[in-house]
């Protein structure tokens, strides 16, 4: 069970820049379909290979995203703070998990299952549209996280996003 | 000065936008204006404020970023039907970017503060250009998450 309450998630969210595109009726309404998840420290929150089961939300906690390469090594991608909006990519595909998401304190997320989701990916209300910007915004900031880890492999020039 | 009843027609002709009806185009276009700009010119400039989010009608762009030393590189372009520039107003950042038409090109402009408007009103024509532009993210990530993971793969660094 978690300690969270629906009016602090409400809050929290308020709190995130990336959710700024959303007002607080938009946030009520978001915050109804937000299922609220604990994790303990080295729970694993999406194993890489699942089949998506919503996006995620990190409320409280850190989270190390790894994968498993086509070799068999496994490597870091990257850690998340509160904030972050994870899973995307999958749900967005309907396809398997990409990555492996570890909880490395105890963790508070909220997840969106695949339905709604879906339901706001494709509606073009207000709600709708501003969760999209949500999203648009949430696969930004992983672009700009994999392309700043690429030119550090690859001395690359940086690859802007216009 | 281009009417709306005719940047509505340009909209409709554009893949980003099918399905939309003739009113909720011309609804867009009420906000929009179309750029005719010949080739060698500016849309935007790296550094600039963001204030609008464009569509590329006609022509081609060239995407180049600037240097330490103030040295500018080529590292892409925009082809015809693409939107482009919708970063800099979500994030509510400069351009990250110069964007120079490569030939005779025609945009759609869409001011940032009417895009905002229209997303209040849960507008059928900015959810077309979100998932343009959430698609074109998306393959762009898998894109970059392939060359990561080929780049990993060379890395003897990496444990096992």
């Amino acid at each position: 069970m978690t300690r969270m309450t629906r009016e602090d998630l409400h809050d929290a969210l308020k709190k995130l820049v990336l959710f700024n595109a959303l007002d607080d009726r938009g946030l009520s309404a978001l915050s109804a379909i937000v299922r609220l998840e604990e994790y303990q420290d080295s729970d694993t929150v999406i194993q890489q290979g699942s089949p998506a089961n919503g996006v995620y939300i990190l409320l409280e906690g850190t989270i190390k995203v790894s994968m498993k390469t086509s070799t068999g090594a496994i490597v870091v991608l990257d850690e998340l703070s509160p904030g972050n909006v994870f899973g995307t990519l999958a749900a967005i595909d309907r396809k398997q998990r990409g990555a492996n998401c570890i909880a490395m304190s105890s963790v508070v997320v909220g997840r969106i299952a695949m339905l709604d989701f879906q339901d706001l990916m494709y509606g073009s209300s207000a709600l709708a549209l501003g969760f999209q910007i949500v999203i648009l915004r949430s696969i930004f900031q992983e672009l700009r996280e994999t392309n700043s880890q690429l030119s550090e492999l690859s001395a690359l020039p940086h690859l802007p996003i216009v | 000065m281009v009417g709306v009843s005719t940047i509505a027609e340009s909209i409709l002709d554009n893949p980003v936008f099918v399905g939309l009806s003739k009113t909720e185009a011309e609804e867009l276009a009420s906000h929009c204006d179309i750029l005719v700009l010949p080739a060698g010119r500016a849309v935007f400039e790296q550094g600039s404020s963001s204030q609008s989010i464009f569509v590329l009608f006609k022509g081609t762009l060239n995407v180049s970023v600037r240097d330490m030393a103030g040295k500018e590189h080529l590292v892409g372009n925009i082809q015809k039907g693409d939107v482009f520039g919708e970063m800099g107003v979500l994030e509510a950042q400069t351009r990250s970017a110069t964007t120079i038409t490569a030939e005779d090109s025609v945009l759609l402009r869409i001011p940032g503060t009417s895009f905002t408007m229209m997303v209040k009103q849960g507008h059928p024509a900015i959810h077309r250009l979100l998932q343009w532009a959430i698609r074109k993210s998306c393959h762009r990530l898998r894109d970059l998450d392939s060359r990561l993971d080929v780049l990993f793969a060379q890395d003897k660094n990496t444990s096992k």
